[in-house]
């Protein structure tokens, strides 16, 4: 095993070699925009310099993640390796609830004809 | 450990000796939560809970002569607090968030399900961070939850209302969820026991996903034995969720019941200190407590080992590219479409992008920036840099736990470098609020379970927990090496 005092001199001199680094993403206003709209979340124009801030912080600190080698190392996407547990695709009904409605429906904001009303999404 | 709250046993014993039911324990609670000022709870189902009471107080006494059918059910008349990110039939679940502040689901979360049907009365639906994201549970749209005993300090995140109704005897035990630390660290604060299982051990039907490759159900306990309960019942494969283990839960609340009798039980157990999780930083009081409770193990026969964990400094880099994005992703349903409250300026929004933001706007602050964040990750150009690339990490920070568990059976901790801080002391800088998790993150993000368990106060009498991490399915060592730190260490 590697002496534990040379591991922290290593990482003492990484450390100090980083603040040198370029950061990956420079984060503005527009960046901010930009994913906002992507995340379909409306910013009042008061709060993007403080997500500018924050979110800056934030990857700026996950910049981090570049000193690693990660040459060859396969992803971990998935919180276990083994394969899911797949069942039949059998159709069930739910539970009546008032008005011989399904009870999926009782949370609805608006029902018609037994089914989901909901707004118009595609022109 | 100072333990005055009766166990899910003793209060068994007082139904079986008449000086308690179902029903008046039941009432009880609702007294104390009534007059309460922790805003632990954000929904009570009081009709529903009295309703089970006294069902089971009547049971008590006709079909079961008085004695509490422990075999059949363990969790016979106990009356318990649910996260109010898990469903309920019927029951309102907001997940602290004014865009679910109108949901009622149609169907019970498995966890819950099987605790009901092992005798169980769910009082209500307890405070978090919005969508259990957060460590001080100061996000929840429901104003935060007060830690039991300091009410100027946060009860920790994002189960904050889970830790403080435990310790402040507003429900016996409770159940958490925990993504990158939610259950263990107001398990800390509180002084309570906090439990996450192995990921995949509890189904999670009915918990309303933030990460899914992280998020799991566990108890918070007076306990070790409430905690090993619990986890025995709800444990298991559901067909309903395609991520349950195969492998068969073990009897939990036996392990602990030989340990307590054992004091042998801890000879040649090898537990290992990570010198990543021994850093500058950590409060004194805190160090302390844990060379103390390490020095206990000592005395109980256990070999102390060093370990060395060398990804640890990039976990909550890794954990927050991770969590984020899989957020953005399982948050992209409420849109006022499929989830959510369908607000009224959304009706008059003239394109369906208007709408959904409309819709949206109903998020609180730390979850636009979380799923802004994760977004970000995810789109395109950037997505191998963030994403991808903490995935990898990931997969090394569950490399260094293999190799740390071929040394050593259990590995020992901080559950944070700090006690309960105040309210208000990070929820300016979210990147320190991050830092809060840099002890529970890493098994998190290996499905690792691990446990918080009470070892001490500081200075200023606030709780201390001591954070013990398994290998995969190592839940049996975890509970035995607590259940012998709280019988001895006092």
């Amino acid at each position: 095993m590697t002496d534990l005092g040379e591991c922290n001199k290593m990482f003492v001199i990484s450390a100090y070699l980083w603040q040198f680094h370029e950061p990956m993403t420079e984060l503005n206003e527009a960046l901010i925009r930009k994913v906002a709209e992507l995340s379909r979340l409306k910013l009042d124009e008061g709060e993007i310099p403080g997500y500018v801030t924050s979110i800056g912080e934030i990857l700026n600190h996950v910049d981090q993640l570049r000193r690693v080698d990660t040459q060859g190392v396969e992803p971990m996407f998935y919180g276990i390796d083994d394969s899911l547990r797949l069942r039949e695709d059998e159709v069930r009904s739910f539970a009546p609830g008032k008005d011989a409605q399904p009870r999926i429906l009782e949370s609805a904001p608006s029902v018609e004809d037994g089914g989901f009303k909901v707004p118009q999404i595609v022109g | 450990m100072k333990q005055t709250l009766p166990s899910i046993q003793e209060i068994h014993d007082s139904f079986d000796a008449g000086t308690s039911d179902p029903l008046s324990l039941t009432e009880g609670f609702f007294t104390r939560i009534k007059a309460s000022k922790h805003n632990a709870y954000i929904t009570l189902c009081e009709d529903r809970a009295l309703q089970q009471a006294r069902n089971l107080s009547i049971e008590l006494k006709t079909a079961f002569q008085g004695k509490v059918p422990r075999q059949t059910h363990p969790l016979f008349g106990i009356p318990l607090g649910i996260k109010d990110v898990l469903t309920m039939d019927g029951v309102r679940t907001t997940c602290a968030s004014r865009i679910l502040e109108n949901y009622v689901p149609p169907f019970t979360a498995t966890a819950v399900a099987r605790l009901e049907v092992a005798g169980a009365v769910s009082l209500g639906k307890l405070n978090l961070d919005e969508f259990a994201m957060g460590s001080s549970n100061e996000n929840s749209a429901f104003g935060p939850v007060l830690h039991p005993t300091h009410p100027d300090r946060v009860p920790g995140g994002s189960s904050g209302g889970s830790g403080t109704a435990v310790a402040a005897d507003l429900c016996v035990a409770a159940l958490g969820t925990d993504t990158g630390g939610s259950i263990r660290l107001p398990a800390s604060f509180c002084g309570v026991v906090g439990l996450k299982p192995t990921y995949g051990r509890i189904s999670r039907y009915g918990q309303i996903a933030f990460a899914s490759s992280l998020d799991q159900i566990g108890p918070m306990t007076r306990t070790v034995r409430d905690a090993a309960l619990l986890t025995g019942i709800m444990a298991g494969v559901d067909e309903n969720d395609s991520t349950t283990l195969a492998r068969a839960p073990e009897d939990w609340v036996a392990v602990v019941d030989r340990a307590n009798g054992d004091s042998s039980s801890l000879h040649g157990l090898r537990v290992g200190i990570p010198a990543e999780y021994f850093i500058d930083g950590i409060d004194p009081g805190v160090r302390q407590a844990i060379e103390r409770a390490i020095e206990f193990l000592k005395q109980e026969g256990a070999l102390v080992v060093p370990v060395s964990l060398p990804h640890t400094e990039y976990a909550v880099s890794t954990y927050y590219v991770i969590a984020v994005s899989e957020a953005s992703s399982n948050l992209s349903r409420y849109d006022g479409v499929r989830f959510g409250v369908r607000p009224e300026g959304a009706m008059r929004a003239a394109t369906p992008s208007e709408f959904y933001k409309e819709a949206r706007a109903l998020f609180g602050a730390e979850v636009k920036r979380r799923i802004m964040l994760g977004t970000f990750a995810l789109s395109s150009g950037y997505f191998d840099a963030y994403y991808r690339k903490a995935a990898q990490v990931r997969r090394l920070m569950r490399q260094d736990f293999e190799n740390a568990f071929q040394k050593a059976d259990v590995l020992v901790s901080p559950v944070s470098p700090t006690t309960a801080f105040r309210l208000g002391e990070k929820s300016k800088n979210p990147l320190q609020m991050y830092l809060t998790d840099i002890f529970t993150i890493p098994a998190s993000l290996a499905g690792l379970p691990a446990m918080s368990i009470p070892v001490g106060e500081d200075a200023d009498g606030l709780s201390i927990g001591m954070h013990l991490i398994g290998p995969r399915f190592g839940e049996s060592t975890l509970l035995r090496v607590a259940s012998r730190i709280e019988g001895g260490l006092s």
